[in-house]
């Protein structure tokens, strides 16, 4: 299904300071479906904020968020979520925790046991299902919440960050299977991170938001063939240019009066 | 490891913790015959008296203050039981709530802990005046001293649950019954079962006080004091031992197993 962002403002009181921050303002996505988007700017800059809000589970102050049509107005099935932190419950085994969310639905155990067997297969998780989440590395607890969010068969994944805590090793792999998962289930897929590695080895667009208070400042499309070489010369140089430009993009947008160029230049991959 | 090792080691363990039992029973030895050289007047019962006075009360069924020492037995675990399970029940709804909701734990908390400070023996007159000298007043007194730990450890327990499950209940759907049951029930069951420990400790203590003052003819507690009017200060030994016992049981045993056991089952640790 698609989504669409319209002109979404959110700010939030400084904890301490008590000043109000303006963290987003005036964000316009519009994510077609079955396509694979990074969500990537500066840290601190509101993309995580972006995703609760897509995601439902924070209030945007302006605007609509709309799936299909209609306003999102809290959390719901249709919408997967994944989070930076390992979610999955400790005190369930690996099995249970998949079944979760269609013991929640209603499901018959039967049918949510197949399910859930199912999608432990697609994560490639075969063979742990009775495991508990201590006896399994911080990898494998990620691909459980995928296979989790997955048999609830949402409409849409939203990812924070879901990787940003494991070696640089395992997250490679992780995104290398997280390709082949997008690939089969071909779920429309929005996934916040601020490596630009990870963004250029999974997206098909990379939605480039600009410094607090944040906007949409470009919109890259990867046009290069799965699976991806991170070595490959095109892929390097995409990379460099990214990197230059959020670079560029924070030094100018933190220097009042000064004209940001970021949407000037085409860092489109052909 | 190999498995000898492992053996081994628990056997060095055990031999230890029997070591310090011996070592406590020697010194009590050394110390009933100084204090029986230097004072006639009251005889100090050595260990091995304690022991024949244990065999004559449980095993030729010699009464105690006109009861067998079963009995005086069972009442203390009787009142225990009832006081327990009042705090059990209060404890855990009283928690429940205040770990829910901010302003009812606001509301309550403070005197929660305020209760949690006052010594078991200070709400003696309290219970006198409200059921008067009656085994009543003992399960009020245990119920009383059980219940403030067992609701703040209670209140404690679910509002540390990590926010992560929270938020992740809420985006698979969950309605507030089921993040109840299903999330925050099992994330916080060590915190209330550490609370369910030390109220079943606080019962214990305070029912032994409760019925040395309260003195109803029956009990662990009385048989004790009433050792200062019949000399019978073996049987008072018997009775602080089986009170080791019980106590011993309940905390080391029951507790500690059932610990090991959720603590494994909530996969908090890897278990043993």
């Amino acid at each position: 299904m698609d989504m669409k962002v319209k002109k979404v403002d959110k700010g939030f009181p400084d904890p301490k300071t008590g000043e109000f921050i303006q963290v987003l303002e005036d964000v316009n996505l519009k994510i077609e479906k079955g396509k694979f988007y990074c969500l990537m700017g500066p840290s601190g800059c509101g993309k995580s904020t972006l995703l609760h809000i897509m995601a439902g589970i924070l209030r945007q102050d302006k605007g609509k968020v709309m799936m299909g049509g209609k306003t999102i107005k809290g959390p719901s099935p249709k919408l997967g979520v994944i989070f930076q932190e390992p979610s999955i419950f400790p005190w369930m085994t690996v099995k249970q925790n998949v079944e979760f969310g269609l013991k929640v639905a209603g499901f018959p155990r039967n049918a949510r046991s197949e399910r859930a067997q199912q999608y432990l297969n697609l994560v490639a998780l075969k063979g742990f299902d009775d495991h508990r989440p201590h006896e399994i590395s911080g990898g494998m607890k990620q691909k459980v919440a995928i296979a989790r969010a997955l048999a609830m068969d949402p409409q849409i994944m939203l990812m924070d960050e879901p990787f940003c805590s494991l070696d640089e090793q395992t997250r490679r792999k992780l995104d290398a299977s997280l390709v082949e998962i997008h690939h089969r289930s071909n779920k429309t897929t929005v996934f916040v991170t601020h490596n630009i590695e990870e963004a250029l080895l999974l997206a098909d667009e990379i939605i480039m938001l600009s410094m607090r208070p944040a906007t949409v400042k470009n919109v890259i499309k990867v046009a290069l063939n799965h699976p991806r070489d991170p070595y490959d010369k095109l892929f390097l140089m995409m990379k460099k240019n990214i990197a230059s430009e959020i670079d560029r993009c924070c030094f100018e947008c933190a220097t009042p009066d000064f004209p940001c160029s970021c949407q000037e230049v085409n860092l489109e991959g052909q | 490891m190999p498995p000898n090792d492992k053996y081994l080691q628990m056997g060095i363990r055990i031999g230890l913790g029997v070591l310090g039992v011996l070592i406590v029973f020697a010194l009590w030895a050394l110390i009933a015959r100084y204090s029986n050289w230097a004072h006639t007047s009251s005889h100090f019962p050595t260990p091995y008296e304690t022991l024949m006075r244990m065999k004559m009360l449980f095993i030729s069924r010699q009464e105690l203050n006109n009861t067998s020492i079963y009995d005086h037995v069972l009442t203390s675990l009787r009142n225990w039981g009832i006081g327990y399970l009042i705090a059990v029940i209060i404890g855990i709804g009283a928690g429940a709530l205040m770990g829910a909701s901010e302003k009812i734990n606001q509301v309550f908390m403070p005197t929660v802990q305020i209760v949690q400070l006052i010594p078991g023996l200070a709400w003696i007159p309290i219970a006198l005046l409200l059921f008067g000298l009656n085994e009543r007043s003992t399960v009020f007194m245990i119920a009383i001293t059980a219940v403030a730990p067992i609701a703040i450890n209670t209140a404690g327990g679910m509002k540390s649950v990590p926010d992560i499950y929270r938020r992740t209940a809420k985006v698979m759907g969950c309605t507030v019954f089921d993040r109840f049951i299903y999330v925050t029930v099992p994330a916080s069951t060590l915190p209330i079962l550490n609370g369910l420990r030390i109220g079943l400790a606080n019962g214990w203590r305070v029912l032994i006080a409760a019925e040395m003052v309260l003195g109803l003819n029956k009990g662990l507690g009385y048989s004790i004091i009433q050792a200062r009017w019949s000399l019978d200060y073996e049987a008072a030994f018997v009775c602080i031992v089986v009170i080791c016992v019980i106590g011993l049981f309940f905390e080391k045993v029951l507790f500690a197993n059932l610990e090991r056991f959720m603590a494994k089952r909530m996969g908090m640790t890897e278990g043993i």
